[in-house]
């Protein structure tokens, strides 16, 4: 029930953010035998959606890693110190088309680190509290780095061209 | 596909409830998590304890060994003072801390703080407890269990860390020997490599009338034909070494 329920999920993830989706069927199911040997880890009062997302980050991230010429670094100075966080409900109605056509273009000319925050957020519809978890980060890290990564993907955007 | 199984089956999914049915794959018990957070936790505790034992053992160094005073005998005294801080101490003690953050972050409080935070958190616990070790009360009862009963290992480390400084360093314990004006004649308060006798020339102007034969100063200065010519000189504190089988000067 919940591998069907999340395996589109996790592969769509998988495909946006690792833009090769040769080996995603297989890494997906690697996410799904870790869930199920480390299922006892997880705490049930809480929501199961970050918990397996984490998972399949982790594993993402190692097949970045793997298949990538040049080094993964997904460290982030906005990590060191505290951020106020800010999460808008309505800037999310009124952009999230907008970005999700961004997305859609312009997603492979940002790193991996502002692609990751943009697909939880924009295709996962996760909320920083979430994100926070999948990515064992503070909430104030997670708001400051999706501005961030807000703003590299527009100017990917507008540097390819492409107007809405 | 069989009977039983949701008709939206996907593949990686079928693979996966084909190897749990198969027991290619089983599920790790409770206590097994439970096990590795209290490991994680005990070794995260031991990082700290050795932390704060290094960072202990580093103040009691540059405490008894005086090289603290060498910061007020200006640019000379503070370069010699970086010669004889204890960088490998501090270097192992950094990466015990950058150990202990990284084990924290395994922990919810920890990836949810700000690194920089959780790091002068770990650096104030550090030092407090180190301080607190360093207080003359607790380190010199260690210095004298490493003396009468033979304190094992602890004590040892300890004993080794009132080391005198290298012979070329211009720095010197000793016991005043003879003053003749502005010229001394001392001797090595532990001895390590210097002459049996040390011309000491002090500084023009220095208040020579308070030197007494018997006195332990600590001299900084440069060596100069086997004559060290001084630029500091500091009273020794007589409590820091009162065991330390110094030889006495002879009486005139």
């Amino acid at each position: 029930m919940l591998m069907e329920r999340y395996e589109p999920k996790l592969s769509r993830y998988g495909r946006k953010f690792l833009a090769s989706p040769d080996n995603i069927e297989d890494i997906v199911q690697d996410v799904f035998i870790s869930a199920f040997q480390n299922i006892q880890s997880f705490d049930t009062s809480r929501r199961f959606s970050p918990w397996i997302y984490r998972i399949a980050h982790n594993a993402y991230v190692n097949a970045l890693k793997k298949n990538s010429h040049v080094p993964v670094t997904l460290f982030d100075f906005d990590a060191l110190v505290s951020h106020t966080v800010y999460e808008d409900p309505d800037e999310l109605e009124r952009d999230q088309k907008d970005i999700k056509a961004m997305i859609e273009t312009s997603l492979e000319k940002v790193s991996a680190k502002y692609k990751e925050v943009l697909l939880l957020r924009y295709y996962e519809d996760m909320d920083y509290k979430e994100i926070a978890e999948v990515l064992e980060l503070p909430i104030g890290t997670v708001s400051i780095r999706i501005k961030r990564a807000r703003e590299a993907l527009k100017k990917a955007w507008d540097a390819s061209g492409h107007t809405l | 596909m069989e009977q039983n199984e949701p008709s939206k089956m996907n593949t990686a999914s079928k693979k996966v409830l084909d190897k749990i049915r198969a027991q290619q794959v089983t599920m790790r018990p409770r206590f097994y998590f439970t096990l590795k957070s209290i490991a994680v936790a005990v070794v995260a505790i031991l990082t700290l304890l050795l932390s704060v034992s290094i960072g202990s053992f580093i103040l009691f160094t540059i405490r008894t060994s005086y090289e603290t005073t060498l910061l007020g005998f200006g640019p000379s005294g503070l370069f010699i003072f970086l010669t004889l801080f204890p960088w490998p101490l501090l270097i192992l003690d950094v990466a015990c801390i950058m150990l202990l953050e990284w084990m924290l972050r395994w922990f919810r409080f920890g990836y949810r703080s700000p690194l920089l935070y959780l790091l002068f958190v770990i650096l104030v616990i550090i030092l407090s407890a180190s301080s607190v070790i360093d207080t003359d009360r607790v380190s010199d009862s260690i210095l004298r269990g490493a003396h009468d009963i033979d304190l094992p290992i602890i004590g040892d480390f300890y004993d080794r860390g009132r080391r005198p400084p290298p012979p070329g360093s211009g720095a010197c314990p000793c016991v005043v020997l003879a003053v003749n004006g502005n010229i001394l004649t001392m001797q090595e308060n532990i001895p390590n490599g210097l002459p049996e006798q040390v011309t000491v020339v002090l500084p023009p102007g220095a208040a020579t009338s308070s030197i007494h034969v018997g006195d332990k100063l600590f001299i900084v200065g440069t060596f100069n034909n086997g004559t060290l010519n001084a630029f500091g000189v500091h009273p020794m504190d007589g409590d820091n070494d009162a065991d330390d089988g110094v030889t006495q000067p002879p009486t005139q």
